[in-house]
């Protein structure tokens, strides 16, 4: 695969946990594709947990088991610095950073590790309200 | 769910499947019965678990404190992909669970 084009991949997946798991394959054969990534399955799972956890967010919270909800993914493979960047839209209700709190790693709790997971694994997470949708941008170095 | 229980006083429960938001909910629902049986002690065997996130760790720490809070305990077999191990050590999940190699080690002193 050459690096001197990014490469993109998009899909769209009902917004429902059932089909989550079409992301996670995606991004696999993805990384499968990307030549001499050191620590490939480390990387691979990395971005896979990370876009899981984001769509798992966004079906539980931002679409708040709306049946009707679409999650949008874009893969970029870019080359300069090689990182693998994704975009994440939905259409659902904005997220709230002040309702999200940091976990207390020292007394295990139920809830609170999904953001948590995607700052630890990810090299950026950056979230942005647009008009009518979320924006997730994740990004990856390779 | 592809799920191996055994039942002794302590459950062992080998889970070889993906732990995600999609199937922690039968999961925790064969969990809850194990517990409505008066089962309090639990080997959870995530051996050939390709896949953990934060809701299959959430029915995780759901069992914990029940099963602490009736006397019993939670204990975890290590899976043996790394990346899901990394996981557990960045959550610190692997010291609040008892984590073993293996499900016979988790038996000794349980």
């Amino acid at each position: 695969m050459t690096m001197s084009n990014p490469i993109t991949v998009s899909l769209e997946l009902p917004a429902a946990h059932r089909y989550l798991n079409i992301a996670s394959a995606c991004i696999e054969a993805l990384v499968e594709r990307i030549e001499d990534v050191p620590d490939r399955e480390m990387v691979s799972y990395t971005i896979q947990l990370a876009v899981q956890e984001t769509c798992a967010n966004i079906v539980d919270h931002a679409y708040a088991a709306e049946e009707a909800g679409r999650i949008r993914i874009e893969l970029a493979l870019e080359g300069a610095p090689r990182q693998l960047s994704v975009e994440i839209y939905d259409a659902g209700r904005a997220f709230d950073p002040a309702q999200a709190r940091e976990p207390d790693l020292e007394n295990a709790q139920v809830r609170g590790y999904g953001l948590f997971l995607m700052n630890r694994l990810m090299d950026s997470v950056v979230y942005e309200r647009l008009p009518g949708r979320n924006h997730w941008h994740l990004v990856k170095h390779l | 769910m592809n799920l191996d229980v055994s039942m002794y006083s302590i459950a062992i429960v080998a889970v070889r499947d993906r732990i995600d938001a999609y199937n922690a909910a039968e999961l925790r629902d064969r969990l809850d019965q194990l517990l409505a049986e008066g089962i309090t002690r639990f080997v959870l065997d995530l051996t050939d678990v390709p896949f953990l996130d934060s809701a299959g760790m959430a029915v995780l720490v759901s069992l914990l404190k029940r099963a602490r809070g009736a006397a019993g305990d939670v204990r975890l077999v290590w899976p043996k992909k790394d990346e899901a191990q990394r996981v557990l050590r960045l959550t610190k999940f692997d010291r609040v669970f008892e984590m073993v190699e293996t499900p016979a080690a988790a038996l000794k002193g349980f």
